[in-house]
C-alpha cells in the first residue's frame, strides 16, 4: 500500500471515450516526486516535437503532490501541463483552492487527458466511478455559472470543479482553467485553450478516500515545524492581511512597479490601488486554500461584482500597468475575465502594448477598429477585454497573445511586446531585480517569476550570500555577482516545491521548504526513501529534461533573454532610477553552472 | 479564557476591524465582543463547568485546516472530510465559510434520541459514545439540529474536545474557533428543524448561514444576495 500518494493515474482518451486506471511505479515517483515534475517528465517521455498544441495529439496532464490532502499545510496546489498554445513550448500552470485534495481523495495523483471529445463534455472523477459526460448545456457558460450548474446537477456541494470559460472554448491562446467559482486560476500559458480544443469544459472531482501517511507521529512533528515557521515568519501578519496585494506598495517602494507599460517604476497613485485600499474598501473577509494557515486570499464585494481575489498580478495588470487608478473598475474587469477565463497578465500586456504603441505614434486607434486605447482609457480597455474573450473583430488578433499581435502589426511595435519566449512578463520590473530578470530570461515556460522566485536577492543577508553563492553581492538587488548561482539554486528549490505542490508564497518566499526538509517530510509521509542528495540530482536531471523538451519543441536558446527595453532603457525616476539589466552575461554564467554550452545546449 | 493573541487580529487593530466588530453568536448564546480577555467577565465556571468550542463564523476563511487536524489526530494520520468531527460548510458563490461542531447544547438532543443509552455526557461536557452499546442507528445524527453528529463506519462521530485541548482550535490562525474551558453562556439550539426529513448536510449549512448572516453588513450590495 502506498502512503501519501494515491499511487494511480487516470488515463482518459476523449476521442474513443475510454478511461483506464494505471498504477504509478514507486521507483519513478522517487525520481519525479509529483506535481510539476511528474507532468514535465510525462511530457518529456510522450510529446513529439511536431504536435500542434491545439490538436487532439496534445496531452493535458493534471497532477497533485504526494502530500496533497494530508496534514502538510499549504500543499493543496494542482498543476496542469501541456504543450502551450501561447508559446509553443512547455506549458504549465498551477492553482490552489480545494481541487487538488479532492482529486487525491478520489484516488488519483495524475490525470492524463488525450484526444478530443466529439461534442462538449466534462469528466467526472469520484472514488467510485469515472465518467465522460455531456456538457453541451454548459458550453457558453462562464466558469462560475458552470461550477454552480455542476453542483446542482450532481446534487453535491462538495464537488470541486476546474472549468474553462467561453474564452477557453474559443481557444484564446492565453485562456485559463479556474476552480473555486473562478476564484483560483490556472492562469498562464493557455492551458484553458488546450481543454477548449479537446471539447473539455470541466473536470469535476469528488473523493471520500482517506489520505494517509506512513509515519504519522514523525509527519505530525514535521508539519508542526512548518506551521511554526509560517506563523512566526515576519511577513505572516502582512500576508494574512493583504496577501500578494502587499506587492503594490512593496514594488512601488523599490521603484519597480510596472507603470504605463514599464515606462515607469513608480506609480503616483499606488495608495489608491494598494492591498490596503482594497481591504479597506472592498474586502469582506479572508479566504484560504485548503489546509493553509496564512489565509492570504480575500473575498471582495464591490457595488458591481463579488468573488474571491484578486491577487497582485491581475490587480497590477489592470491598474498601474495600463495607467488606471480606478480600483472599482479594475475589480469589475478582473472578476469578469476570471469568469470568462483569460489570463490577466497576458491580456493586460496586449492592451498595455497597444496603449504604448498609440502613445509612441506607431499605431492609431484606427488600427484597432476605432478603439481609442490610450493609457488610462478604461472604457476602451474594457471593450478590448470583451472582444478578446469573444474573439470578435480586432479581439481575435489580441487573443493570439502579444508576440503574435506585434508580429502581425509590425512597424517597430515588436520592441514594445514585453514577453520572453511568447509568455508576457509578469508585474515586476527586472531592471531593479537582477536575479528575477535572469529568472524570467531562462524560465522554462517563458517570462515568469515563479520558476526561480529568487527573493533572496532582496534580503541583504550578506554572510549567508557569501557562504551559499560565493559573494555577498548575491543579497544585493542591483548587483550581478552571484545571481546566476542564486537563480540556479532557486530554480531547483522551486521545482521541488512545485512537485510537492506547495504554494510558492510559502514554500519559496517564506523559505519553509528546502531539499533536506523536503526529503525528510516526503519520507515520513510516503514511506518511500527520499535522500536530499539523490533528490537534488533528480531535480537537476529534470531541469535538463525540461531544457531538452523545449529544444525539441523548437525553442531557440537565443530566446533566453529579456525585451530590449530592460537592457537598454534606464528606469527614468524613483529609487531604481538609472537601472538597466545587462542580462546576457548572466545567462552565459547560468549556462556554465548548468554545464550547458555557450549556445545553451545541454550535453547529450 | 482570553482570545489567543492572533497576528491577523492585531493587524486589523485588535479585533476592531470590519470583521472583528461583527462577531455575533447564535440564539441563546448572548453576544460578546472580540476584544482580548473580555470573555472572562462573563465566565461562570463553578455553576456550569462545561467546556466548548465557540465558533466565530465571520472570521472563518474556509481553509478546512480544522477538519484536517481533527481527522488526522483521531485516526493516526488519516485525512478525509467524512472522518472529521468538525466540518466546514462552504458556499463559495457568496463567500460563506463556517465550521460546524458540537456546541454542547443544553438540550442534548442526541442523547435524548438514543434508543439504547449509548451516549452520555463526559467530564468536560462533551458527548461520549459507548461503541459497545451503540447500534449505529443514526438517530443521534438525525436529532442534532445543526448536523454536528454524523455516522462514519457505523459509529457516530461527535466532537470530544480532544480531552481539553482541541487540535482544531490550536491550529486555527484566524481565531475563528475559540476554546472555552468553561462556557461563558450555555448554548440552546431550540427552535431549529431536525429529524430524518432534513439532511445533516442541510442542517449544517443552515446553521452556517445563520452564523454568517451579518457578514455583509457595511459592505456594498454586490451580487451575492440574489445570486
Amino acid at each position: 500500500m502506498m502512503h501519501g500518494y494515491a499511487g494511480k493515474k487516470l488515463v482518459v482518451d476523449l476521442t474513443r471515450r475510454i478511461t483506464k486506471t494505471v498504477e504509478l511505479d514507486p521507483e519513478l515517483l522517487q525520481r519525479v516526486i509529483g506535481g510539476r515534475m511528474l507532468n514535465t517528465w510525462s511530457l518529456y517521455e510522450e510529446l513529439s516535437g511536431d504536435t500542434d498544441p491545439l490538436s487532439p495529439d496534445n496531452t493535458s496532464y493534471i497532477a497533485v503532490g504526494p502530500l496533497t490532502g494530508t496534514l502538510l499545510p499549504a500543499s493543496a496546489y494542482t498543476t496542469v501541463s501541456a504543450r502551450a498554445p501561447l508559446t509553443g513550448i512547455l506549458g504549465d500552470s498551477a492553482a490552489g483552492g480545494h481541487f487538488g485534495p479532492e482529486l487525491k481523495a478520489a484516488g488519483f495523483d495524475q490525470v492524463v487527458l488525450r484526444g478530443r471529445a466529439e461534442s462538449p463534455s466534462y469528466l467526472l472523477i469520484t472514488d467510485e466511478r469515472v465518467e465522460i459526460r455531456d456538457a453541451s448545456h454548459l458550453w457558453g457558460q462562464d466558469i462560475r455559472e458552470t461550477n454552480l450548474a455542476l453542483i446542482e446537477e450532481l446534487g453535491d456541494r462538495f464537488v470541486q470543479v476546474a472549468a474553462i470559460g467561453p474564452a477557453g472554448e474559443r481557444q484564446v491562446k492565453y485562456a485559463t482553467i479556474a476552480t473555486n467559482m473562478a476564484g483560483r486560476t490556472f492562469g498562464r500559458t493557455g492551458m484553458g485553450a488546450v481543454w477548449g480544443s479537446k471539447n473539455l469544459k470541466a473536470v469535476v472531482v469528488r473523493g471520500r478516500r482517506a489520505v494517509h501517511v506512513a509515519d504519522a507521529s514523525r509527519f505530525e512533528q514535521l508539519c508542526r515545524q512548518i506551521s511554526d515557521r509560517i506563523v512566526e515568519h515576519e511577513e505572516f501578519a502582512t500576508r494574512n492581511r493583504v496577501g500578494t496585494t502587499m506587492l503594490v506598495h512593496g514594488l512601488n517602494k523599490l521603484g519597480i512597479l510596472p507603470t504605463r507599460h514599464f515606462q515607469q517604476g513608480v506609480c503616483s497613485y499606488a495608495d489608491e490601488i494598494s492591498g490596503d485600499a482594497l481591504r479597506d474598501r472592498y474586502v469582506m473577509k479572508n479566504k484560504s486554500c485548503f489546509n493553509c494557515n496564512i489565509h492570504c486570499s480575500r473575498y471582495i464585494v464591490t457595488p458591481d461584482v463579488e468573488g474571491e481575489g484578486p491577487e497582485f498580478e491581475p490587480l497590477c495588470s489592470y491598474t498601474s500597468r495600463i495607467d488606471v487608478s480606478d480600483l472599482r473598475w479594475a475589480l469589475r474587469v478582473i472578476v469578469f475575465m476570471n469568469r470568462q477565463g483569460i489570463d490577466a497578465i497576458s491580456s493586460g500586456e496586449t492592451i498595455g502594448w497597444a496603449m504604448e504603441c498609440i502613445e509612441k505614434g506607431l499605431l492609431t486607434s484606427s488600427d484597432f477598429e476605432g478603439i481609442d486605447l490610450r493609457f488610462g482609457n478604461t472604457e476602451a480597455a474594457e471593450r478590448m477585454v470583451r472582444l478578446i474573450v469573444a474573439r470578435e473583430g480586432v479581439g481575435d488578433l489580441f487573443a493570439e497573445g502579444t508576440r503574435a499581435l506585434a508580429a502581425e502589426y509590425g512597424r517597430g511595435t515588436e520592441t514594445y511586446a514585453m514577453h520572453t519566449k511568447g509568455l508576457d512578463i509578469i508585474n515586476g520590473d527586472p531592471r531593479g531585480l537582477k536575479a528575477y530578470g535572469l529568472g524570467y530570461a531562462v524560465a522554462s515556460r517563458g517570462g515568469c517569476h515563479l520558476r526561480a522566485d529568487p527573493f533572496f536577492e532582496l534580503t541583504h543577508r550578506y554572510e549567508e550570500a557569501k557562504e551559499r553563492f560565493g559573494t555577498e553581492r548575491a543579497a544585493e538587488p542591483y548587483a550581478y555577482e552571484g545571481k546566476p548561482a542564486l537563480v540556479e539554486s532557486s530554480e531547483r528549490n522551486c521545482l521541488l516545491i512545485d512537485s510537492l505542490t506547495i504554494c510558492k508564497n510559502i514554500g519559496q518566499s517564506m523559505e519553509v521548504i528546502d531539499a533536506e526538509f523536503g526529503a525528510e517530510i516526503l519520507t515520513a509521509g510516503t514511506g518511500l526513501s527520499f535522500d536530499p542528495v539523490e533528490m537534488t540530482k533528480s531535480i537537476s536531471d529534470l531541469r535538463t529534461k525540461e531544457r531538452k523538451l523545449n529544444l525539441r519543441l523548437g525553442m531557440d536558446p537565443r530566446e533566453d533573454t529579456l525585451p530590449r527595453r530592460f537592457v537598454e532603457e534606464p528606469l527614468p525616476a524613483g529609487p531604481a532610477k538609472g537601472q538597466v539589466i545587462d542580462v546576457d552575461p548572466m545567462v552565459q554564467e547560468f549556462y556554465r553552472i548548468k554545464g550547458w554550452s555557450s549556445e545553451g545546449m545541454p550535453p547529450e | 479564557m482570553p482570545v489567543r493573541g492572533c497576528p491577523a487580529q492585531e493587524a486589523r487593530g485588535g479585533g476592531g476591524g470590519r470583521v472583528g466588530l461583527l462577531w455575533t453568536c447564535g440564539p441563546g448564546m448572548g453576544s460578546w465582543s472580540g476584544e482580548s480577555g473580555s470573555a472572562e467577565s462573563t465566565w461562570n465556571a463553578k455553576e456550569k463547568g462545561y467546556a466548548m468550542i465557540r465558533i466565530l463564523a465571520e472570521r472563518c476563511s474556509g481553509c478546512r485546516q480544522c477538519e484536517v487536524v481533527c481527522a488526522f489526530s483521531h485516526s493516526s494520520g488519516r485525512v478525509a472530510r467524512e472522518m472529521a468531527r468538525i466540518q466546514v460548510m462552504k458556499e463559495e458563490e457568496i463567500g460563506l465559510d463556517c465550521a460546524v461542531v458540537c456546541q454542547q447544547c443544553v438540550e442534548r438532543y442526541c442523547i435524548d434520541a438514543c434508543p439504547v443509552g449509548a451516549l452520555s455526557i463526559g467530564q468536560l461536557g462533551a458527548v461520549v459514545v459507548d461503541p459497545e452499546i451503540c447500534i449505529g442507528c443514526g438517530q443521534c445524527a438525525n436529532a442534532c439540529p445543526i448536523g454536528a453528529v454524523h455516522l462514519f463506519e457505523g459509529l457516530p462521530l461527535i466532537c470530544d474536545l480532544c480531552g481539553g485541548s482541541p487540535r482544531c482550535v490550536e491550529t486555527c490562525t484566524m481565531d475563528a474557533l475559540v476554546f472555552e474551558a468553561d462556557q461563558s453562556e450555555v448554548v440552546s439550539l431550540a427552535g431549529r428543524e431536525s429529524g430524518p426529513g432534513v439532511d445533516g448536510e442541510e442542517r449544517r449549512l443552515r446553521y452556517a448561514r445563520e452564523r454568517t448572516a451579518t457578514q455583509r453588513a457595511g459592505m456594498p450590495r454586490g451580487e451575492g444576495e440574489g445570486a
